[in-house]
This record gives structure tokens, sequence and C-alpha cells, in this order.
């Protein structure tokens, strides 16, 4: 005891280690289960699980109380649902064990055949481009063209807007935006508002909407579960705003030198995820758009000097991007089947 | 492995600790020998030959060294001996590569100008050991100090390689002197008031790491993101402050890591930063910041060079090798070079006329530190000589005639909504103030209930970034 007294800082992280671990311990079976499954125990110790529990807003006290999160205050399956707990359930083959940590996991598969409905089968009339949706004769338009449009994405659309220099449009972008969490994330709209996407959709009409989101997910689910969340906010986008063409833009690349990094940012997945998340257009309410060809290079790597963390463009290349959009509007609904030479977005670059 | 991880923390150090601590008193050097050896394999399993080959070899030419009364040729020549060895060994890893470049454009200029076809040398291709830079002046200090008989060579080799490679300053420093270790080498007091002591700072020198120094790397790291041709020139400076923040409390942190890890283990391990940004003149500042570097390169090369005992001239070429050394040392890149010399001109200048101007009206120099000294830095974080221009123009924005760069004129009030709080945590913890307000009310239980916050919270941060790197770099 004497010694104790003389080390009372050491006694108190030991407690606490002790405290979080025992946390980790109580709820490896069910709270921290898919934490835990990811961790390598070798390298990361077991009180780990319970900080990232913290960040995902799951407290430590909750391995105590009731051990079924359907009644816990902060398992609701809120909008402010961690997404980060739906990866391992959705890509598990062990998810059906473990319903209490992913509500949604259960309905999720099913979101898909829900969605597909809504999106008319192309008339077979119109001819085909390689990327099998129906060729588009895109216009070449002024930046006027963007005046009552919308720009929905994460930080890559953040640069557009810091960057483009278009100051007469509108841009929801948030820095870490998902698929999961657009339209109920608090953002501060272009505007100055403080909005979250859904509100601000509510609120004004547009005739364009550009979305562009899926490289913060890449590490969070499967392509599948992917685009069926992406297919239900379309949904939702489309209740809100129904006389707006929608410009669904393909992920972009990455670089070379961020792909061999080895990690689960690669361009496979992009591409993989690109080639399920097209089939969500139909070239004639939902555009696709894949500006992909003018930043990379032949093999599909975003160009190394036009970024330094492999990800980004950087300021001075996004009027690139600027320019590829201006070359890719969609023709006026009006005359919407046109019998004019065809260009496809491919062949264009 | 870095102490800021959690493969550190709760995996080697907890176990080394236990294991250290069962050992009984004469077992300890081997154990923490050992345990040095895992800490460097783990990163680096292939060049624990190399430091283990250093000291085989600096242990037998210390005593080669010695046996020989001092002025004889073979006094000198197992001297020269070393010197090359460890030298070598230092250019061959960190500097070859560096040298056959330069030497290969030389060649090529040489060819195009007299009309020949220049021969291309090959690199070598070689990887930079963990901690080269550090131990190769370690030992070089035992070996210098045995040729001028300050020093007796150590009989224990187990005892040089605890000195060599003890984990707790292995990979960044402080560089220590044998001298100073010698005695504590073999014998040393535990007690558990230093060891809680030895926590405590590690705990703080972990918040300085992951809690400042991480934290305003990302606005440095958002800087190269947009790329520097169009960045205001407020951002320019803001980034420039981020970056000196960012490479301060990195270092600052890891070195207070060193030493609370080396009072844990019963070690007194000297301090390596003492508020270098409160200075008042450059002068000033190398003696506040990384001191045991500084304080190798007076006494190993300054002072045998006549320092500045003999006359002006002398004095300055002294300086010159001084700086360029010390710019070299610290990578082998020629902004590295330009770095260090520019420290040249400015010590030159201080010492003939600036100096007394500080002295006098320090609040100039102050000013002068605060300004400068960020700009130095800029220099040695861009080692591309064009972005180092690109830089400089948007700092100086006259520079170039032009204003022209910056798309988005309001980047830098993001930037100050979003680092502004980490900026004026880094500004408060560059003062003396948090440390004395710690000396006075270390004990205190709010103290101690704030040093748990900060070691959990930081831990938080590692939790979430180890796993998953988007959570701290998100896009």
């Amino acid at each position: 005891m004497k010694h104790i007294k003389k080390i009372p800082f050491f006694c108190l992280l030991l407690l606490s280690c002790i405290f979080f671990t025992l946390c980790g311990f109580i709820g490896k079976d069910n709270l921290y289960q898919s934490y835990i499954e990811d961790n390598d125990s070798k390298t990361t110790p077991l009180l780990a699980v319970v900080f990232e529990g913290i960040h995902d807003g799951i407290h430590p006290w909750d391995v105590f109380g009731n051990p079924s999160p359907h009644t816990g205050p902060d398992m609701q399956p809120s909008t402010q649902f961690p997404t980060e707990m739906l990866t391992p359930a959705v890509s598990d083959e062990s998810a059906p064990d473990n319903p209490e940590i992913n509500p949604d996991a259960a309905t999720t598969p099913s979101v898909v055949p829900i969605a597909t409905p809504t999106l008319p089968p192309a008339p077979t009339a119109i001819p085909l481009g390689p990327d099998g949706l129906p060729l588009v004769n895109y216009h070449t338009v002024d930046s006027s063209y963007f005046d009552d449009a919308v720009f929905i994405g994460d930080s890559r659309t953040r640069s557009l807007q810091l960057y483009s220099g278009l100051n007469n449009t509108t841009f929801l972008a948030d820095t870490g935006l998902t698929i999961y969490t657009v339209l109920d994330k608090q953002m501060t709209a272009s505007t100055g508002e403080k909005t979250t996407v859904r509100n601000y959709l509510t609120s004004h009409q547009f005739q364009k909407i550009y979305l562009m989101l899926g490289v913060n997910e890449l590490g969070t689910g499967t392509t599948e579960s992917f685009v069926a969340s992406y297919s239900e906010v379309l949904q939702t986008i489309q209740e809100l705003q129904p006389d707006a063409l929608i410009y669904l833009q393909a992920i972009l690349n990455i670089s070379q030198s961020k792909h061999n990094e080895g990690t689960y940012i690669n361009n496979d997945t992009i591409h993989e995820r690109n080639e399920l998340l097209k089939t969500l257009a139909d070239n004639q309410h939902i555009y696709w758009l894949d500006a992909n060809p003018a930043i990379c290079d032949e093999n599909g790597y975003l160009i190394e000097t036009y970024t330094f963390d492999g990800v980004h463009l950087q300021a001075k290349y996004v009027p690139i991007w600027v320019t590829w959009l201006e070359e890719h509007a969609a023709p006026d609904p009006a005359i919407e089947v046109s019998p004019t030479p065809v260009i496809s977005a491919e062949t264009d670059v | 492995m870095v102490f800021s991880s959690l493969e550190f923390i709760f995996r080697f150090f907890i176990l080394f600790l236990i294991v250290y601590y069962i050992a009984p008193k004469r077992l300890r050097n081997a154990v923490l020998f050992a345990g040095s050896l895992i800490f460097y394999a783990w990163g680096e399993p292939v060049y624990l030959v190399l430091i283990l080959l250093s000291i085989l070899i600096n242990y037998r030419l210390g005593f080669a060294i010695a046996r020989h009364p001092r002025n004889s040729h073979k006094h000198r020549f197992f001297f020269i001996i070393a010197m090359l060895y460890d030298f070598g060994m230092l250019f061959l890893f960190k500097y070859a590569d560096f040298f056959i470049g330069n030497l290969n454009m030389l060649l090529n200029f040489a060819g195009h100008t007299f009309g020949f076809q220049p021969v291309i040398l090959k690199e070598t291709g070689l990887s930079l050991p963990l901690g080269i830079s550090f131990y190769t002046f370690q030992i070089a200090s035992y070996i210098i100090d045995i040729y001028k008989k300050k020093q007796k060579p150590e009989h224990s080799m187990l005892n040089l390689g605890v000195y060599l490679c003890m984990f707790p300053q292995l990979i960044a420093g402080p560089i220590i002197v044998f001298s100073d270790m010698a005695k504590q080498l073999q014998d040393r007091t535990y007690s558990l008031a230093e060891f809680e002591d030895g926590l405590k700072t590690f705990v703080i020198g972990l918040g300085s790491k992951v809690l400042l120094a991480n934290r305003i790397f990302l606005l440095w790291n958002n800087i190269q993101v947009t790329g520097f041709d169009c960045i205001s020139t407020p951002l320019a400076w803001l980034g420039a402050f981020a970056y000196s923040f960012q490479i301060f409390f990195d270092f600052f942190g890891y070195s207070l890591m060193a030493i609370g890890l080396g009072k844990m283990l019963g070690f007194n391990i000297p301090e390596n930063f003492r508020y270098p940004y409160i200075a008042t003149s450059v002068s000033d500042f190398w003696r506040r910041w990384h001191i045991t570097l500084g304080a190798w390169f007076r006494d190993y090369i300054y002072i045998p060079l006549a320092g500045n005992r003999c006359g002006k001239l002398k004095t300055v070429r002294n300086l010159f090798v001084v700086w360029f050394l010390t710019g070299l040392w610290h990578g082998a890149s020629w902004n590295f070079i330009i770095w260090g010399l520019i420290f040249f001109v400015l010590i030159s200048l201080e010492k003939f006329f600036l100096g007394k101007v500080f002295r006098k009206v320090p609040f100039l120099g102050h000013l002068y530190i605060i300004f400068l000294i960020p700009l130095t830095w800029i220099v040695f974080a861009i080692t591309n000589g064009h972005d180092l221009l690109i830089y400089f123009t948007r700092l100086f924005p006259f520079l170039n005639g032009s204003s022209a760069g910056s798309i988005y004129s309001a980047d830098y009030i993001d930037a100050i909504k979003m680092f502004g709080p980490v900026f004026l945590l880094c500004i408060v913890f560059s003062t003396p103030l948090p440390a004395k307000l710690y000396q006075r009310f270390k004990n205190n239980i709010i103290t101690l209930l704030l040093l748990l916050g900060i070691f959990w919270l930081s831990i938080y941060y590692l939790v979430i970034s180890s796993n998953n790197p988007f959570l701290y770099f998100r896009f």
C-alpha cells in the first residue's frame, strides 16, 4: 500500500487499462464482435475495440447494461447509425448469428429488387453503347448550364466546389461523406446554409443533380450492398426532385502508386463498383458519366502528376473535370431520342 | 515499431517491462540488449546485422586505439580505420545514391560539353537502415573520446551494445555520448518515483506526437493535396507555421517519450529541446533545438577545428563546415544542404553584428525567429526545387510579379476554422508555461486525471487511425 501511494498515475493507468480490456472482453461476442474479427490480435490490444466502438457511438458502459442492443439507446437503426458497423455484417457469413448489431443487414439484400423496378428498362429501339447503356448525344454547354444544378459528393466534389471557379451553382459536398450518410449528415452548403442533403433537396428544386460518392465506402460492405444503398438514395432523390436530370458520376480512379499500396483503396474495387453502379443508370432519367478517361492514363490510373495523395485532383487540374462535365450535358428531355449520329462518353475523350 | 503505436505500448513495452523488472539487476542489461534487438528487428531484421557488426568492430578497435600511446602511428591507424568503417557505412547506406546521382549528372554535363560518351554509374538502391544516423554519431563519439584519451574503452561488450542500441533512443535519439552513459550502464538506481515520473513524461510525449503533431500535420497535408500553385498567400503562411509545429511536436514528443522510457528503466537521458520557438536568434534557436545533435557537432567538429579561436576567417570556415554537415546529416538531398547553409549564413551574420541587435531588442529577435524559422522549415520540407520555388512565390506573391494562382481565395479562412484550436494549443505548448504549471502541480489529482485523459485520447486517435486510414485522412 505504501508503494502504491508513490505511483498513483501508474495505478490509474493500470486500472483504466483493466477497465477497457474488461469492457472489450464482455462485449466481444456481441457489441464488439465485428471489430474483433477485423483486428489482428497479435498487434492490437483487446481494449482497442472499445475505442472503435466509441468512435461509432457505442459507449463502453453499454456492455454492462442490456446486452441486446435492440433496446439500447444507441443502437436504434437511426440515420446516424454507424456505417462501419454494417460492413462486417453484410460481407460476413456469420451475419445471421449476429442480428443485434446489424439491424439493416436483413433488409439489405432485398433492396436491389425494390429499387430496380423504378428504373424503366431501356427501350430496345435505342442503340446501346459499349457500356451497355443507351448511347447519348451529349452537348457541349457553357458554365451557365450549372446555374440550376446541384453537386452532391465527398471531398472530391468539394475540390470541385473550391477550385472549379463555378460560383453560379450549388454544392452539397462534405469531406468523408458516404452513400450511407449522404442524406442526413449535417453539412454546410455552398450557400453557407447549415443543412442536410435531404432538407436542402426538400426546400429547393433543381434541374440537374450531379452525384459522386463511393471512395470513402471502398473499405465498407460489398459492391452489392454499396450499390443497393446507392439505389435507395437515388430513389429518395428522385422522389424529392421529380423534374431533375440525375448525373450519376462514376467513382474516379486512383493513381498507380496509391493502387500499389495494396490497401482496400484500389482500382479493382473501384472498377467493380462502377460496373454495378452503372446498372442504376438508364441514360434517360439517370445519366451515367464516367470522367475517368479524361483524367486517367491508358491503364486507368489517375495520372500521377495530377495528384499528390493519389486520390484527389490537385486544384490546378480541376478545370479538366469541369470542361469534361461541360462537354457532357444530356440532351433536352423533350427531344431525348435523337436521330443524329451518336457519340458515346468513351469515344469522346 | 514506433513508440506511438498500439503494438509498442500494449504489446512490446508491457511485456518488456515485466521481464525487465522480474530479472535480477545484474541481468537487466542483457534483457535490455535482447529487447532492443527484438525492437530493431521488428521492423528491419536485415539491418540488425549492421548494428551488431558495428558493436563488434568498434568494441575491438576501441581497445586497439587505447592500447597504443597518444600520437603513435598505430594509435592513429586504428582510429582512422574505425572512422572509415563507421562513416563509410553511413555513406554507403545513406549517401551513396545521392553521390552517384550527382556524379552522373556531372558526367552527363561534361559529356555534352566536351563531346564524349559519359559512363553512367549504377545506383545502389539500398534502403536507409533504421537509426543509422543516430547510432553512427554515438559510436563515433565513443571512438573519438578514446582516441583523445578522454574515455577508457568499455570492457563489457554487452554494455557497449546496450549503449548503442537501447531501444528508447535507438531510432530518433537523443544522441548520447558514451561518457554520459558509462556509469548508468554499470550501476543505476531504480525508484518508484522515477518510474512514475518517466511514465508521465512518456504520456506527455505521446500526446505531443499524437494530439498536436499528427493533428496539425493534416493542414500541411491538405495543402499538398491542393497543390502549391493554387493556395492563397495567407494559407501558404499558415502552412509554414503548421509544418513548423508539426516537426517540432513530432520530434519533441519522440524525444520526451525516449526520456520517459529511459526513466522507467532507470536511465537518465538528456533533454533534447528547450522551447526552441521562443528563441531570440538563430544561434539561440540551435541551442534549444535538437540540443544533443548541436552539442555533438560542437564537440566533435567545431571545437576540434579550433572553433572561433583563430580569427574571423577560420571561424567562418568552421561554421561553414559544421552547417554543411548538419544539413547533410538531415538527409541526402540538396534541399537539406541548402537548409544547413542558410543557417551558416544566418549564424555568421549574427556572430558578427546581428546578434548584438537582438540582444538589445529581444522583441525584434522574437519576430525574426517566428517568421524566419518557418521559412527555413519550408526549405527543409519540400525536397523538390521546382515545388520549393512555387511555394516561395505563394509566400511572397510579389516574387513572380503577379497575384495569379489562388483560385479559392478564402481557403485560409476554412483552414483557420478547422485548425484554429490546434494552432492555439501548439502555440501555448511552445512556451514554457505548461511545463511550469506541470512542475508545480505535478502530483495534483487534476494533473493526473488530465494526463490520463491525454493518454486515452491519444490511444483513441491511434486506434481509429490504425485500422482505418480513411478516418484520419478522410476523403
